[in-house]
């Protein structure tokens, strides 16, 4: 499988659909623009946009990830990457799924708090980021002198 | 054999209290506790637990087998998506049933693997249309978006009695597949001529539904 490289510069960017406006998501959506990549950013609130900074220059979209309507009016099925980043965990799945499986969309990442879900969703091919596991990790390596082990 | 019912709040208390009539074991799994105290009133013999069913670790205390059946009743389509997902990939149940709030989402869930779902809209949609058709109409088929199947009853003013099937000017995106005519099965073909009582099953696509039902009955 090939996989779309983000940060690519020059060439004409990608097509990236980001769902939820959130720190992470309007993070992300500002740094991806910048980059020359032509970005969608889709969120329920309106108030979510103005955390969008003047580098932006994508579109955005009043809707619901969990409505297909939604999906479509993002043209999620031309996109190279979706995000799903909305503060909740059943959304980004089922948004992150439907990326995948319905509108075969080559690179799906999806931000999941709850780490007992990663294994069975990434077997759809979706690429799960747990914040969750990774302060565990973080705080594991700046704890590590206490522990014996060195893994 | 156990029924799981996950989330909802009238519906799941009125089918609780069905199946629990007809024997079986019923498991209602639902994350607002004060509905919880109410339901464990009504619901002497139900099982209820307080948590959300959409988490893996809260299915994963309550001893589900592949052979219970799971039920997903939430009034969000994600919070049923995974908790039947969870149902059929970690507990190997082959059709969980989801409820689906936006019918749309219906052919997301099928290629997902989660093929048996129920959407109220759709149900209730369907029997507003019944009411807008006429008393001659009958849907056949309710259930599917890509074809329609419907029996429809001729009358002495029907503008196609007395004309053979080759005359009618209905769309090409529809056929009359039989007619029933004094209780016996007529496979028409483009001379038989349509009479008055005769009951014809008519296949069409739903966008052209509402001309075929103009060019057989006249104004609808």
């Amino acid at each position: 499988m090939t996989m779309p490289v983000l940060n690519k510069k020059k060439s004409k960017g990608l097509y990236i659909v980001i769902f939820g406006c959130g720190r992470l998501g309007s993070g992300i959506a500002n740094w991806l623009s910048s980059k020359g990549n032509s970005v969608v950013v889709v969120d329920r609130r309106e108030e979510a946009f103005s955390s969008l900074s003047f580098e932006f220059t994508g579109f955005t979209i009043i809707g619901d990830a969990t409505e297909l309507d939604t999906l479509e009016t993002a043209k999620v099925e031309k996109a190279d990457v979706v995000l799903a980043l909305t503060p909740d965990d059943n959304t980004n799945i089922m948004t992150a799924l439907i990326s995948k499986e319905y509108f075969e969309v080559p690179r799906v990442i999806a931000r999941v708090y709850d780490p007992n879900n990663i294994d069975m969703f990434s077997e759809f091919g979706v690429e799960i980021i747990c914040p969750t596991l990774l302060a565990v990790k973080e705080i594991q390596n700046t704890l590590g002198f206490i522990g014996g082990d060195e893994g | 054999m156990k029924v799981f019912l996950i989330g909802g709040r009238n519906i799941a208390y009125h089918l609780a209290r069905r199946l629990l009539n007809k024997g079986y074991q019923v498991v209602l799994v639902n994350k607002d506790e004060k509905l919880n105290e109410g339901l464990a009133k009504r619901l002497k013999k139900a099982i209820i637990i307080t948590g959300d069913g959409s988490k893996r670790h809260v299915l994963e205390q309550l001893e589900i087998t592949s052979k219970d059946l799971f039920v997903a009743l939430t009034p969000n389509d994600q919070d049923n998506l995974v908790a039947s997902l969870i149902a059929k990939r970690v507990f190997g149940i082959e059709n969980p049933l989801a409820l689906i709030n936006d019918p749309d989402n219906e052919a997301a869930f099928k290629k997902l693997g989660i093929g048996t779902t129920v959407s109220p809209t759709n149900i209730l949609a369907q029997a507003i249309e019944e009411r807008i058709f006429k008393e001659q109409i009958t849907n056949l088929i309710p259930s599917f978006e890509q074809i329609a199947v419907f029996q429809i009853e001729m009358e002495e003013q029907s503008p196609a009695v007395g004309k053979r099937v080759m005359e009618l000017a209905i769309p090409r995106e529809s056929v009359i597949g039989a007619i029933i005519r004094a209780g016996e099965a007529i496979i028409p073909r483009g001379d038989t001529i349509i009479k008055s009582g005769d009951k014809l099953i008519v296949l069409s696509k739903p966008t052209v539904q509402s001309s075929v039902f103009e060019s057989l009955l006249g104004e609808v």
